[in-house]
């Protein structure tokens, strides 16, 4: 729209058809992963239906490989693992161990 | 600076690694804060930096609630590791300069009270899976045991009685005290909001004289001062019973010598009458 378009005293009138800026693509709505030992190491997985967030953690790759147990907590530390993954799309989650054990006795 | 040889087992000294930097302060604290809980073990989390060196700067840390304490194991929850990973995050969004480090989880402590320095077959266990949850691997093990006043900085999982002692001090720029504090600050309002109990000590390391000026509670003080009005109630106790035993061993000392007594006369009596038997005898031929 150019000042020719538009006078004072006339009706504002908006050319739908114009050139304006369009987006390339639409944006898509992620889940963000961050690794809890580096949280500069963030991962985004577009989540699925019927996904967990658990599986979606497993897709972002930040999950231990060596089988030890793990969790996916949100930045409260609650524990989100069995939630749908499009119910927490936006959110920084954290993929962490689900316990810290230690023992004094060999 | 040469490592430790503490003698009740065959450890490995190692000179202090330039690879870690564990601040002498936090340790201290961290064992000022356990030394009252006598035998129950205790682990935590602890948070530092990577300097430009690629340097392990380990500068504070928190004991949260366990889930398993006893005299030989000791549990928390891997939830406290995303509370300790998102403070992190939000202290980074402050004091974004050029060159300034980001705080991050950089290791794990635990006590082995009166056990010594080492890490058990379970440790080795932990240290190497969270290690693995650790792109760079940058990760340490601390152990402490409070009853014994040791502390051992174990560099690796492999090497389970090698260890040097915190003997560090952190230079920390403005920018990366700044940081420190805002999560210093994120940690008290998780403990405000979850209470106490479930996170009963933040350990400030060398910004500990920073925070109390700011209004920060001293937990290793304050368990401290716990434990000594503790140990007094116990002594009073003690004093009470070897009293309350003082006055039963009066009493049994009185009634023996009474029984002393009685049996003497009896002694006595009996001989007196052994004699009179004789004498009659005597007479009688």
């Amino acid at each position: 729209m150019t000042e020719d378009d538009v006078s004072i005293g006339d009706e504002l009138v908006i050319d739908i058809t114009a050139d304006g800026d369009v987006p390339a693509e639409h944006p898509t709505k992620t889940l963000v992963f961050v690794s809890t030992f580096d949280t500069s190491s963030r991962v985004e997985v577009i989540p699925t239906n019927g996904q967990t967030v658990r599986e979606a953690a497993d897709v972002s790759g930040l999950c231990p490989r060596d089988g030890s147990a793990w969790s996916v907590y949100d930045a409260l530390g609650v524990e989100v693992d069995h939630l749908p993954s499009f119910d927490m799309i936006g959110q920084a989650l954290y993929v962490g161990p689900q316990a810290i054990s230690a023992g004094g006795k060999r | 600076m040469s490592g430790h040889v503490y003698p009740t087992r065959d450890v490995v000294p190692i000179e202090q690694n330039d690879q870690t930097m564990v601040s002498k302060s936090l340790v201290t604290q961290s064992m000022d804060f356990t030394a009252p809980r006598g035998r129950l073990e205790m682990g935590g989390l602890l948070i530092g930096h990577i300097d430009q060196e690629g340097t392990i700067n380990v500068v504070t840390g928190f004991f949260p609630e366990q889930l398993k304490e006893t005299p030989g194991y000791c549990r928390f929850s891997g939830s406290w590791v995303a509370v300790a990973a998102s403070a992190c995050e939000y202290a980074n969004s402050f004091s974004t300069g050029e060159g300034i480090p980001e705080l991050r989880i950089v290791g794990w402590i635990h006590t082995h009270p009166d056990l010594g320095l080492f890490l058990s077959s379970t440790d080795v266990d932990t240290y190497s899976t969270l290690r693995g949850m650790v792109p760079d691997s940058k990760f340490v093990a601390v152990v402490i045991d409070p009853l014994r006043n040791q502390d051992g900085v174990f560099p690796s999982e492999r090497l389970p009685n090698t260890f040097f002692p915190a003997s560090g001090e952190p230079d920390l720029g403005e920018g990366l005290r700044d940081r420190y504090h805002h999560l210093l600050d994120r940690l008290q309002e998780v403990r405000t909001a979850v209470g106490t109990d479930r996170m009963p000590s933040i350990l400030p390391g060398d910004l500990r004289d920073e925070r109390l000026a700011s209004g920060d509670a001293d937990d290793s003080v304050s368990a401290l001062r716990e434990s000594v009005h503790f140990l007094k109630g116990e002594l009073w106790k003690t004093e009470d019973r070897i009293a309350s035993l003082e006055m039963e061993v009066k009493t049994t000392k009185r009634g023996l010598l009474e029984q002393i007594r009685r049996l003497e006369r009896r002694v006595i009596s009996l001989e007196k009458s052994k004699g009179h038997g004789i004498m009659a005898w005597f007479t009688n031929q």
